[in-house]
């Protein structure tokens, strides 16, 4: 493998790097919200310069093991950014708990290893970055501290461990079909390698990306995960990791690595896997009572959508990059809403039921919601539905149309799981008895009432960002858009 | 692709045994036999339909499985199978041996409750000594060789409640590691110098390599096949290695895998042609331990320990043949060897059997209560001590001719190891056969079922003698005896027996004489010259020192994150505790069944 590094893959992450560093010494020092500071400024700066090479760059080049250029190096970004919103808006607990630095410390490094995993060219890279983020996954599943987190990260740990396993023996079929770690190197010798070890080799790979990213029947530390373990660090596990596996994805099956004749059956297989998570997330939304998992089972749907994009072909690389961006918006904004929510009703058990009636309450934080939400199901006007419209084109073109009327209609059912939170805030009784405890908490223990600090604000910045992207294409057209995230 | 079929079919078995478990294994370990009956008629049928070949090279094309892997711009490595004369000659060994062992185990281990995984491990054992004989690259062999060395680690091992087994597995594993690591370096600097891995390739391009790499590559060779053939200073892992059934150290530790050192350096001889240095070094080094291994195996008491010891001695023959260049007499003697050691071993596993104690002064007087074993027991240290006409009088020819004619000093000095060869059989058979019983209980002949193996093997050392001339005709070499050194050896053996004989008549009591009249030179044998000791106190004290750097470094360097590491585990610990539901591992055999499933789908829709 080639070490040399361009600018647009070095700056930001040495960015984050020297933030992390700096931020434990911090803490090492006692100063624990400084260093929590520290941290988020650094993932705000990398996000800053990368943005900068994004726009000022050329689009998509390879200088050694990494992609840059346009979406290789504006989608990391995103990861920053929204990593960097996830510490802001977990500063209390950040800058509170004994590990809080250390838990931010892994977000931000978090990101860095998506950045690595979505730039991407070489196996040894991929394999790296694939492990490390598990790692920084496991550790914040653990860190919320209570002993249902622990629970579930040991679980999730246990999945992982087995899906190591395949990665190894995957990327060790790779290795010897294919002669390189480099995935262009690789790809063209696994082009006139035998068939079936071949094929081998890609269903293990695959297996492995769809146990990262949650699609089915690898899903299940999913919804698990993000109930167990607290709001803002599920907000970036559910954003920055996901944008980063998709794109990989991408560019291992549609450019590099599986990109020959031999794996034609890559399509079925990823539609399989899609239909799976689309309608397993889909109408696993229906049944949730608590807000997280039914988040987790979006997730699930949500991937099952980016990897139709991916089985459509050359047609859905657009549509598989421009979906899974704007969901991991929506679903950092979505769990930092939460976050938010706690702050409001600090007694909320993270029950459906508990939202009730809290558009009386905080109605700026509700609308916020309900646009993330909103955006999600796919609403025109919204981010969301630009995502979910590509798709759709994507999968008509190359010709999937049954595909595409199945996707609709997991977008119809997931619209009940989506509402139903919408439903909670708005229409619910709000003579509910969490609502009750919380007034009189409200009431007496803090007079002047908690109006969500930093989570709210962050929520709110982000609700209109999903707006305005969901709204500028009408006046702008998507040309901007495409430009700077365009793989 | 009959090669194959000799490797996949065993470990179908092993695990068809294994699976089946507990219950069914009075049906189930008679399947252990399929393994071996593979490999004896494939063996044979080869051997029989061979065309003289000379050094075949393990190339004989017509049964190879071939195929390419980790195809490089460098090259590529290939991994096959083929059944060439060598081969053919190892596997019919292996089958044989194992047939036996088989055999014989099913009355030797009737009582035992985990019979289940030792027949599924033999069966894996197998399986692993065929691949290992009938790869036609280093890379293939080498994983075989890995193979059989967890098989043996696990038999050892295998009453593993016992600490002083589990300690002789982990040290069995150990030693053989450090060849392990030679051999694995040998394999990296051919990969370099000549970007080929087969065997055949490896030796065609041989003659072109500068001679110092030539002897590297030969002396590395050589240090695997030390350790696994335990030649001095790696041998001290075998007399330990005891402590699994009998009836595995006649198969592992007696015929097959501590003889695939002699076979790796005969499959690899045109190599050594080549390099006057590295075959001086094996030939010093075999006559050494040729020596000294039987200088140990006088003074041991334990029954067993005086076979390892025994054994090590006659592997060193086999180096010191190889030294010279006469690979076919070290075959030979491999085969004879082979034949009846496992015939000793099996027998000592009737005896312990019968007589319930395996040390030597606690027996005495079997010859009444155990007529077939001692018959056969005879016939084994008569083959051993080399006495004519049986099988180890041509073979042990073979190698001292070849060794005297080379250099007259080594000769000398196997001619004084065969007659101490000749003195502890007789003391051996002494000890245990004639006078009266010493120990406590009735001793009793063992079922038909273990002693008819001993038969067949019994049989095999009295006549493979006359396969020397086949032998010649096989592999080139010349055949027949060498007179002046079969007269020699002959008169030396049958002094030293008969003077062993009227000396231990005495029974344990010409032990203690001899320590008398000896004094510190039989003490320094019957501790092994102490080498075993020197080497644990030595890796004691390596383990010492690095252990104290370690702590320092620990406590002064990394302290925080070793204590934090620490934490994680008992942390990790305690939950994988109280995680009672059993959702993890559920969830986790999901992952797994996802990826079978999708793989089968892959594979289904690329058809």
């Amino acid at each position: 493998m080639d070490l040399m590094l361009p600018a647009a893959v070095w700056v930001p992450a040495a960015l984050v790097a020297g933030a992390v560093a700096l931020g434990l010494v911090a803490d090492g020092f006692g100063r624990r919200p400084a260093a929590v500071g520290i941290i988020a400024l650094g993932l705000l700066g990398a996000a800053a310069a990368g943005f900068y090479y994004a726009i000022t760059g050329e689009a998509g080049v390879a200088v050694g093991s990494f992609a840059s250029g346009a979406g290789f190096t504006s989608l990391p970004s995103v990861g920053y950014v929204l990593a960097g919103f996830a510490v802001v808006a977990g500063y209390r607990r950040y800058a509170t708990w004994d590990r809080g630095p250390a838990m931010a410390g892994l977000v931000a490094l978090g990101a860095l290893f998506a950045h690595a995993l979505l730039a991407s060219l070489d196996i040894v890279v991929l394999f790296v970055s694939l492990a490390g983020l598990a790692i920084v996954g496991y550790s914040l599943v653990a860190g919320a501290g209570t002993r249902e987190a622990e629970e579930s990260a040991i679980r999730y740990f246990v999945q992982g461990a087995v899906a190591t396993g395949l990665t190894v023996y995957g990327f060790a079929l790779v290795l010897g079909l294919g002669g390189s770690t480099s995935y262009l190197e690789a790809g063209a010798a696994l082009g006139g390698a035998a068939a079936r070890p071949a094929l081998v080799a890609l269903g293990l790979v695959l297996s492995v990306f769809a146990f990262k990213l949650g699609a089915f029947p690898f899903h299940a530390w999913v919804p698990d995960a993000y109930d167990r373990a607290d709001a803002p660090s599920v907000a970036f596990l559910a954003s920055a990791p996901k944008i980063a596996g998709v794109v990989a994805l991408l560019v291992i099956v549609r450019g590099t690595l599986f990109e020959s004749g031999v794996f034609a059956p890559a399509s079925q297989l990823l539609s399989a896997l899609a239909i799976g998570s689309l309608l397993f997330g889909s109408f696993g939304m229906l049944r949730q009572t608590r807000v997280a998992r039914l988040l987790g089972y979006s997730a699930i749907a949500q991937i099952g959508y980016a990897l139709l994009a991916i089985a459509a072909g050359d047609a859905g690389v657009r549509a598989a990059s421009i979906l899974v961006l704007t969901y991991a918006i929506g679903a950092a904004g979505a769990f930092i809403a939460l976050e938010a929510v706690q702050r409001v009703r600090p007694a909320w058990d993270g029950s459906l039921e508990g939202l009730a009636g809290l558009s009386r309450h905080a109605p700026l934080l509700s609308g916020a919601l309900a646009a993330i939400m909103l955006s999600l199901t796919g609403i025109p006007l919204l981010a969301g539905f630009w995502g979910k419209l590509y798709v759709f084109i994507a999968l008509v073109d190359s010709g999937m149309v049954w595909l595409a009327i199945g996707a609709g209609v997991a977008a119809v059912v997931s619209f009940g799981g989506y509402g139903s939170v919408i439903k909670a805030m708005y229409f619910g009784p709000d003579n509910d008895v969490t609502a009750e405890a919380m007034q009189e908490a409200d009431t007496e223990t803090s007079p002047e009432g908690e109006r969500g600090g930093s989570p709210l604000a962050v929520t709110v910045v982000l609700a209109l960002i999903i707006i305005s992207l969901g709204a500028a294409p009408l006046v702008l057209g998507l040309g901007p858009v495409f430009s700077l995230f365009s793989l | 692709m009959t090669a194959l079929w000799l490797v996949v079919v065993p470990v179908v078995v092993a695990l068809v045994i294994a699976a089946a478990g507990r219950r069914p294994v009075g049906f189930t370990r008679w399947l252990a036999l399929i393994g071996p009956a593979l490999a004896t008629f494939a063996g044979i049928q080869a051997l029989l339909s061979a065309e003289p070949a000379g050094h075949g090279g393990a190339a004989a094309e017509a049964t190879s499985v071939a195929a390419d892997w980790l195809s490089a711009a460098s090259g590529s490595i290939e991994i096959g199978l083929a059944i060439d004369p060598l081969a053919a000659v190892m596997l019919a060994v292996v089958g044989v041996v194992a047939g036996m062992v088989v055999i014989f185990s099913v009355g030797y281990m009737a009582e035992d409750r985990s019979q289940a995984r030792y027949f599924a491990l033999l069966s894996a054992f197998t399986a692993a000594m065929s691949m290992l004989v009938l790869s036609t690259s280093l890379v293939g062999l080498f994983v075989a060789w890995e193979l059989v060395g967890a098989c043996s680690y696990l038999l050892i091992g295998f009453w593993f409640t016992k600490p002083s087994a589990a300690r002789a597995a982990i040290k069995a594993f150990l030693v053989t590691r450090i060849g392990d690591v030679g051999l694995l370096l040998a394999l990296a600097l051919l990969w370099r110098e000549t970007g080929a891995l087969s065997i055949s390739g490896v030796l065609e391009a041989a003659p072109a390599l500068a001679p110092a790499t030539v002897t590297t590559v030969a002396l590395l060779l050589f240090v695997g096949a030390a350790g696994k053939s335990a030649q001095f200073p790696l041998h001290i892992w075998l007399p330990d290695a005891m402590e699994g059934p009998t009836p595995v150290s006649a198969l592992i530790h007696a015929a097959t895998m501590v003889a695939a050192g002699v076979f790796l350096l005969a499959r690899m001889a045109p190599l050594f042609d080549l390099s006057e240095t590295a075959r001086l070094v094996v030939l010093v080094i075999g006559t050494v331990t040729a020596l000294g291994a039987a200088t140990v195996a006088v003074t041991q008491t334990d029954i067993k320990r005086v076979l390892a010891y025994s054994t090590i001695s006659q592997l060193g023959f086999m180096f010191a043949a190889l030294g010279t260049g006469a690979w076919v007499a070290a075959m030979f003697h491999l085969v004879t060897h082979a034949a009846f050691k496992s015939l000793l071993f099996l027998a000592s596993g009737s005896v312990i059997h019968g007589s319930g104690t395996q040390d030597l002064r606690e027996m005495g007087g079997l010859g009444k209560a155990m007529p077939v074993t001692t018959v056969t027991w005879a016939i084994g240290v008569a083959a051993l001590a080399g006495l004519p006409p049986l099988a180890g009088f041509f073979s042990k020819d073979a190698v001292i001719d070849a060794v005297w004619m080379h250099a007259p000093v080594a000769g000398v000095a196997l001619f004084v190891a065969s007659a101490l060869t000749a003195l502890y059989a007789a003391r051996a058979t002494r000890l245990a056969f004639t006078g009266e019983f010493r120990g406590t209980g009735h001793p009793h002949e063992s079922p038909v079922v273990m002693t008819a193996p001993l038969v067949v093997l019994a049989t095999a050392a009295v006549t493979l003698g006359a396969a020397s001339w086949w032998f010649a005709d096989l592999f080139g070499g010349h055949a027949g005896l060498a007179l002046p050194v079969a007269v020699a050896s002959t008169v030396i053996a049958v002094v030293a027996a008969l003077a062993g004989w009227r000396l231990f008549g005495a029974g344990p009591a010409a032990d203690e004489r001899l320590a008398d009249a000896l004094g510190g030179l039989w003490r320094a044998a019957r501790s092994a010259y102490g080498i075993d000791t020197l080497a644990m106190r030595a890796a004691a004290g390596i383990e010492r020192a690095s252990a104290t750097i370690a702590e320092r470094f620990d406590r002064r360097i990394v302290d925080g994150a070793v204590n934090g590491v620490a934490w994680l585990a008992r942390r990790i610990g305690r939950e994988f505790n109280e995680l009672q539901s059993g959702e993890g591992q559920l969830y986790a055999a999901l992952v797994g069944a996802g990826a079978v499933l999708l793989v089968s789908l892959a594979l289904w829709l690329g058809r």
